[in-house]
């Protein structure tokens, strides 16, 4: 037991058996407590036995000691079970930090034969009961983000974990409605991490392919697993994956911790509460172009929507993870769909186009700012780098046969490009590195597993370098906050280039109506530059 | 007014080759040599520096250090960019913009690769850097790359950058004026 989950409190339906089941060892052993969700029905939904969660919630207390694991042994598949789920949490264990929607029936029959009646109740276990108990846990956990339960540093917990199928992205026979339901899981964990953002919640999808379930000795499903062992044997599947592969999984989004303290789900091609990036200047030395483009569109995309970058990564996410399209070689990408190449060279150019010529990078106005020559010299080279990145993308274009003129500027353009935000200080440079160059590394990290092998190779070269930048970044803002005028110097700084950070106008003015009102200094609250430990 | 005329590539194949066959961070921390002496004396003089007392530094903290020092000497600095800024002016009065930014690019990107990988192995060797130090002697090399380049296609032959690479090529690293002394690694 590592005590990852020491002290949280998690909800986990359909936990007294199968998958459900193994997540609520799994969350256990990390040291969560548990409230074991099983009304104890068949697969189908019929019946019921209170013994299926109360055994489970034994066995738990059992392994990990009393108190532990709580049964409830309702059906959550009615509006009011939740807020019931989420007040016995609370009132038992003190709060809820874990759901995970993992309740699940099964009611198969092909389209034309399928009875209205099976479709609601399936319909209503394995989607409208999570929408139920994430409708009545997110409220409190916004809640509990209010009142600090997070500690100093801040409520960044609150993870909510939907246990899916891939039938829900490709459908299966005589499956419409644990189909349609399970897709609609997908839309629900979408918005659910949306809305959930700013209280740095989480929501994932986790689709356990193929498991043994509970139902392992359905007909249906027995058929459809001997198929599948026929199959694997001419095609070498994987092997088939286990309750506890599934847990696993489910464990690691439940203690995934996101990058940078943004709740950011991941799997998922949701953008992440992106904040205004500084824009492309020579200056910088980091290419703002993408962060500019990010920068003004919404967050939620409400258009053109079938060019963003994050779209066409997801897409081709989508054939990584059915292992459909694998192109090993540049040689072998003229054999693949015409839309998929376009969607590797739209990648490709995007990080390839650059305005600036690589060895002006050492008129960078930082260089020129940075206090000491080990400053100095080690912008000089990150410079470099950054531009190494797209003079690298800018070969692998070219070996792709994309035309020049497609990986740069507009025809005609000057290559010194003008500066929007021309730097004026050290410390701006240093709040660049240190947020502008995360959002790098979200943009490369989405290609770390491509299926254009080239592609895939060529984002590993260069994680590497985009964390390193990262961490300068870092470190400097650890040195510059150790004295009052620094830190006061780098809040300025991200104020300047992150202005997305600072509170709502209407929310300076209530801070300066409560400031006025009480005597105090007028000055509207900012986002404050924590000091890293 | 300066005539435009054709990149000499000469020139500038000459530096890739002079870059290539450098022994760059090979004699980091050894005893300073007659050479390492006189080039460092060229240098300062270049500058326009006075005599100043040679220094050594021994190891990568100890390099480190010097490179953070406060009294280290920002006239040293800025003598230097001024000379590379009057000489960088003077070569793109000289050659097509294009031309001329390409070929740059094209020797520092390939330069940085090299001295990068030459430092890291340095610092394996040495065994006490830290990996962002690796990434200053990269950086402090490429530029001294960059400043010969500039420097001879501005058909200046006494330019300081001329003594600093013979140092670089030579496997030490000139770390700049700190207090009264040229610190040389």
């Amino acid at each position: 037991m590592s005590g990852l989950l020491q002290g949280r409190v998690a909800i986990v339906t359909g936990g007294g058996r199968g998958i459900g089941r193994a997540i609520a060892e799994s969350l256990v052993a990390e040291g969560a407590k548990v409230i074991v969700a099983d009304n104890g029905a068949s697969i189908s939904g019929d019946g019921g036995d209170p013994e299926v969660a109360r055994t489970a919630a034994k066995e738990l207390d059992n392994k990990a000691g009393a108190g532990s694991a709580l049964a409830f042994t309702e059906s959550v598949a009615s509006p009011g079970v939740g807020k019931q789920l989420v007040d016995l949490a609370v009132k038992t264990f003190g709060g809820i930090d874990i759901v995970v929607n993992n309740a699940a029936i099964l009611r198969d029959a092909f389209v034309f034969r399928a009875d209205p009646a099976d479709w609601d109740a399936v319909i209503r276990t394995n989607l409208s009961a999570a929408f139920y108990l994430i409708n009545a846990a997110s409220g409190v956990m916004r809640d509990q983000s209010k009142a600090g339960r997070g500690g100093k540093d801040g409520y960044d917990w609150g993870r909510i974990v939907n246990i899916v199928s891939s039938a829900g992205l490709y459908g299966n026979l005589g499956q419409a409605a644990y189909a349609s339901a399970k897709a609609g899981l997908f839309g629900l964990t979408r918005v659910t991490a949306m809305d959930l953002a700013r209280a740095q919640i989480t929501a994932n999808a986790v689709a356990p392919f193929a498991a043994h379930p509970r139902d392992r000795h359905h007909p249906t499903r027995q058929r459809r697993a001997e198929d599948l062992q026929g199959a694997r044997a001419q095609d070498r599947r994987p092997p088939r994956r286990q309750p506890r592969d599934g847990a696993l999984l489910a464990g690691r989004q439940a203690h995934h911790r996101p990058a940078a303290g943004r709740a950011r789900p991941r799997g998922l091609p949701v953008r992440p509460a992106a904040t205004r990036c500084p824009p492309r200047s020579r200056r910088t030395g980091c290419s703002g172009r993408r962060h500019r483009r990010q920068a003004r569109r919404p967050v939620h995309r409400s258009h053109d929507r079938s060019r963003s970058l994050q779209y066409r990564t997801s897409r081709l996410r989508r054939a990584t993870m059915t292992g459909s399209i694998v192109v090993k070689t540049v040689e072998e990408l003229k054999d693949a769909p015409e839309e998929y190449r376009e969607a590797v060279a739209k990648l490709v150019i995007s990080h390839a186009v650059n305005e600036l010529y690589g060895a002006q990078v050492f008129d960078e106005p930082a260089i020129a700012y940075a206090p000491t020559p080990y400053a100095k010299w080690l912008t000089c080279r990150v410079a470099m780098e950054e531009y190494g990145h797209h003079v690298r993308f800018k070969q692998l274009g070219v070996q792709m046969g994309i035309p020049e003129e497609r990986m740069v500027p507009g025809t005609g353009k000057r290559p010194l490009s003008i500066f929007e935000f021309p730097l004026k200080t050290w410390e701006e440079f240093v709040a660049i590195k240190l947020l502008a160059d995360l959002a790098e590394i979200l943009q490369v990290e989405d290609l770390l597993h491509c299926t254009f092998h080239p592609l895939r190779n060529l984002a590993r070269a260069t994680m590497p370098e985009e964390r390193f930048h990262a961490q300068f970044g870092e470190d400097f803002t650890a040195e510059l906050i150790k004295t009052p005028e620094g830190k006061a110097s780098l809040q300025a700084a991200i104020d300047e280039y992150f202005p997305t950070c600072r509170p709502s106008s209407a929310a300076r003015s209530r801070a300066t109506t409560r400031s006025s009102a009480s005597g105090t200094s007028s000055s509207a609250p900012t986002t404050r530059c924590a000091p890293t430990s | 007014m300066t005539q435009i005329v054709a990149l000499p590539c000469t020139i500038l194949d000459r530096v890739t080759a002079e870059v290539r066959s450098a022994s760059w961070f090979a004699a980091l921390g050894e005893p300073l040599t007659d050479g390492d002496r006189a080039d460092a004396a060229s240098y300062l003089l270049a500058l326009g520096f006075d005599a100043l007392d040679i220094g050594i530094a021994h190891d990568w903290p100890e390099a480190e250090a010097l490179l953070k020092a406060p009294d280290w000497s920002p006239v040293w600095w800025d003598r230097e960019e001024a000379q590379r800024r009057a000489l960088l002016n003077h070569a793109e009065a000289r050659y097509p913009e294009h031309a001329l930014w390409t070929a740059l690019t094209e020797l520092t990107t390939e330069a940085g690769e090299l001295v990068h990988g030459k430092a890291a192995t340095a610092a394996g060797r040495m065994g006490d850097a830290a990996k962002a130090s690796i990434h200053v002697a990269a950086g402090a090399a490429s530029q001294a790359v960059y400043q010969l380049a500039v420097a001879r296609l501005a058909g200046e032959q006494a330019s300081p950058f001329e003594s600093k690479f013979r140092l670089f090529a030579a496997g030490r690293w000139p770390l700049g004026i700190v207090g009264t002394r040229l610190i040389l690694f």
